[in-house]
């Protein structure tokens, strides 16, 4: 058996698994339902702190997101993988949390000065994956939710598209515009270097210009 | 370089053709700039997919509490353990202090209960005074 077939293989295995488990929590089998969150937890973390940027707030999220599969179990027909539906409604959810928020087109880095973010030990602490976190951030909505999803949480093109509910090409832009912008944020947040005790911008303002497609 | 950046970034995504490959190829030997700019990209790739994020603690369980109390309302209002001992004691010690009252007084009135039936109210009146 080639390693393709094998790998739909799993996959086949793994979706008529999730359709039992739903069918058990359709039936009033909680244990059934617990299984799924506990399943699908790391994918939710994953986008929803991807997307909102915090845990706290990407936490009531993903509760809100098992929640409502839970009203609507009997919706999930099995057209799209578990994995795929809950994402849809997780991603939901986070843009409209994103909404919310009314988050500023342009971003100033002198604010996160403030927050503690330019803080030299914080710098000095943070690691590769906490700067491109923190970049993320600063991402245009339209792009974060396909470098997230693509990226971060590793959907196919197709997936993500599907996801989204947007055209494949659209998302091979959108990623691609949103790669490149990424790299300008992540070069300006490193670019704040940290010398004899105080931090030295070698740019003082972080500014987004938002590109609209 | 637009057209060649435009194909550095598709070659991350899809297979090229034979024309677009040699296109690339040719395009990263010439500018090192381009070179620099496809190490980020990959380097950039590699450190999003090695995000690690994760719930706290307990994640699980609140949501199965919601759950639950979206299920069955009624259920989840659980008097705690310790209450419900101290209420059933409470309650069987009143029940035996009014059998007792029965056996002693022949009665349950409030002046049997209270432990002056044996006074006239004059007398109780009288003593107050």
């Amino acid at each position: 058996m080639s390693i393709g077939k094998k790998l739909l293989g799993k996959e086949q295995s793994k979706y008529e698994d999730d359709l039992i488990l739903v069918n058990r929590a359709i039936g009033g089998d909680t244990k059934a339902f617990e299984q799924i969150v506990k399943q699908y937890k790391p994918m939710m973390a994953k986008v929803t702190i991807g997307m909102v940027g915090n845990r706290e707030d990407a936490e009531d999220i993903g509760q809100e997101a098992f929640i409502r599969f839970y009203r609507s179990l009997h919706q999930y027909k099995g057209d799209a993988s578990l994995g795929t539906y809950l994402t849809r409604i997780a991603i939901n959810l986070s843009l409209n949390e994103l909404k919310r928020r009314k988050s500023n087109l342009q971003v100033s880095l002198e604010t996160k000065h403030e927050s503690g973010y330019s803080d030299r030990r914080s710098f000095q602490k943070r690691d590769n994956s906490e700067l491109v976190q923190e970049a993320l951030s600063h991402l245009e909505t339209k792009y974060r939710s396909v470098v997230v999803l693509r990226l971060m949480q590793g959907f196919s093109t197709k997936e993500t598209a599907k996801i989204l509910k947007i055209p494949s090409g659209t998302v091979l832009s959108r990623l691609a515009r949103g790669q490149d912008r990424l790299r300008q944020i992540v070069k300006s947040l490193e670019s704040l270097t940290p010398v004899g005790g105080q931090t030295i911008e070698k740019s003082n303002t972080l500014n987004i210009e938002i590109n609209h497609d | 370089m637009k057209k060649l950046r435009k194909i550095l970034y598709r070659s991350f995504e899809e297979p090229l053709g034979s024309s677009e490959n040699g296109l690339l190829e040719a395009g990263l030997n010439a500018s090192e700039e381009l070179r620099k700019e496809k190490r980020d990209i990959l380097k950039l790739r590699e450190n999003l997919s090695a995000v690690k994020a994760d719930f706290s603690f307990g994640f699980e369980q609140k949501v199965m509490n919601a759950i639950r109390q979206e299920n069955n309302p009624v259920a989840t209002f659980e008097i705690l353990p310790v209450f419900r001992t101290v209420a059933f004691s409470g309650l069987a010690a009143i029940l035996i202090v009014l059998v007792g009252v029965y056996f002693t007084d022949g009665s349950l009135n409030i002046d049997s209960i209270m432990g002056i039936s044996k006074y006239a109210p004059d007398l109780g009146l009288l003593a107050f005074l």
